[in-house]
């Protein structure tokens, strides 16, 4: 999986549980404040989707300091690579 | 001029100053003061002014994505007590924004539902009638739980997360305690038992920099107050599957009117209908292009 297939699984993980208008770009730099309903509870919501979107479980302590929807993406490479 | 005690932060914080002006020693030895960290939409809301920050002696900062604005006047040897919000979704883990909450009104100043599910949201969304959407709201709310021990570890790392930026934590007493204790009345309400706690922790950080404080009988004032504390407003029901979940042991397991607003408590099927019909309402209006009504009995 390329790094932009990455990318745009996650987009589409982000669009569909905040329910992003279509006009609405998702971006590297995204961050939740970007996002209307990006906040502490619903980014924990988010995680479990796209663990369950790649099949993978991103490790814990690293979940509440990424910055924006870019991080998220390389967060989600590294542990993809890491799966054994 | 009393030295001011000044609590900056949420809702949380202007309840810990209700607490703690009720206290005698307290409210005879300094001027208790909130500013709050957002709109807190109360009509009589007292503005502080800069003479009484400059005179603050015990900065109580609750940890905010908005920093204190007044930063520059607080005197340089004030003595800053940071401390974090304390709440917990995991007990809601179907709540978010009520995007079809109703109109607020002098009585009701966020509305009569302004705790979300995400069931309720997602059926009123997809166009579904009111009746449609109760009677599928049981499968459809077990279908949008997530996995609870997930949950529960993200929840977790979210609040140690947020600890790590406080001196004063709370973290390791709500994961301790939340399942035996009445916590929170909703997911950032914590209730008297929670406040209690974190007022004994802000008056030991507060250490020597304020004596009097020391010597505030708080247990005292704090048995004189509502028992259930002044953050208790709005009862937001626990999902059936979350309470088997966790096990809580002080939910209450009867169909008693608990939930909603204080002067109108609802059983959980009576506030689980009137939400899902205030918001099947406020869509329908919305879509006629009609102003969203307050609430109708």
């Amino acid at each position: 999986m390329t790094d932009d297939d990455i990318f745009e699984r996650l987009a589409g993980v982000v669009r569909e549980t905040f329910h992003v208008l279509p006009a609405t770009r998702v971006l590297e730099e995204t961050t939740s404040a970007d996002i209307n309903g990006w906040d502490s509870l619903s980014h924990a919501i988010l995680i479990m989707r796209v663990e369950e979107e790649f099949g993978i479980e991103l490790p814990i302590e690293r979940i509440y300091s990424l910055e924006n929807v870019g991080e998220l993406a390389e967060l989600v490479r590294s542990t993809l690579e890491e799966r054994p | 001029m009393k030295p001011t005690l000044l609590f900056y932060g949420n809702c949380q914080a202007a309840a810990l100053s209700v607490i703690f002006s009720a206290d005698p020693t307290i409210a005879e030895a300094y001027n208790v003061l909130h500013i709050p960290s957002f709109d807190d939409r109360i009509p009589d809301s007292v503005a502080v002014n800069d003479e009484a920050i400059a005179a603050t002696t015990v900065f109580f900062d609750q940890h905010d994505k908005a920093p204190f604005p007044k930063g520059d006047i607080l005197p340089a040897d004030c003595r800053r007590v940071t401390f974090p919000s304390v709440d917990l979704f995991l007990l809601w883990p179907l709540h978010c924004v009520n995007v079809y909450n109703d109109a607020p009104t002098p009585q009701t100043l966020w509305g009569r539902f302004p705790y979300g599910d995400r069931a309720v949201v997602d059926g009123v969304m997809q166009g579904l009638s009111a009746g449609e959407v109760l009677a599928s709201y049981e499968t459809a709310s077990q279908r949008a739980l997530p996995d609870l021990d997930r949950f529960e570890k993200l929840e977790y790392a979210r609040l140690r997360a947020r600890d790590a930026q406080c001196e004063v934590k709370m973290s390791d007493f709500v994961v301790g305690a939340f399942r035996t204790q009445n916590l929170f009345w909703c997911v950032n309400h914590p209730s008297m038992f929670a406040l209690r706690e974190l007022t004994h922790r802000l008056i030991a950080a507060a250490g020597e920099q304020a004596t009097e404080l020391q010597r505030a009988a708080i247990d005292a004032t704090i048995a004189t107050l509502h028992p259930e504390g002044p953050l208790s407003d709005m009862h937001a029901p626990i999902h059936p599957a979350v309470v088997d979940h966790f096990k809580l042991e002080w939910y209450p397991r009867d169909d008693g009117p608990y939930f909603g607003l204080r002067d109108n408590r609802l059983t959980y099927q009576q506030y689980l209908r009137e939400m899902i019909e205030c918001s099947v309402r406020v869509r329908d209006e919305a879509a006629l292009g009609l102003p969203t009504s307050s609430a109708t009995q």
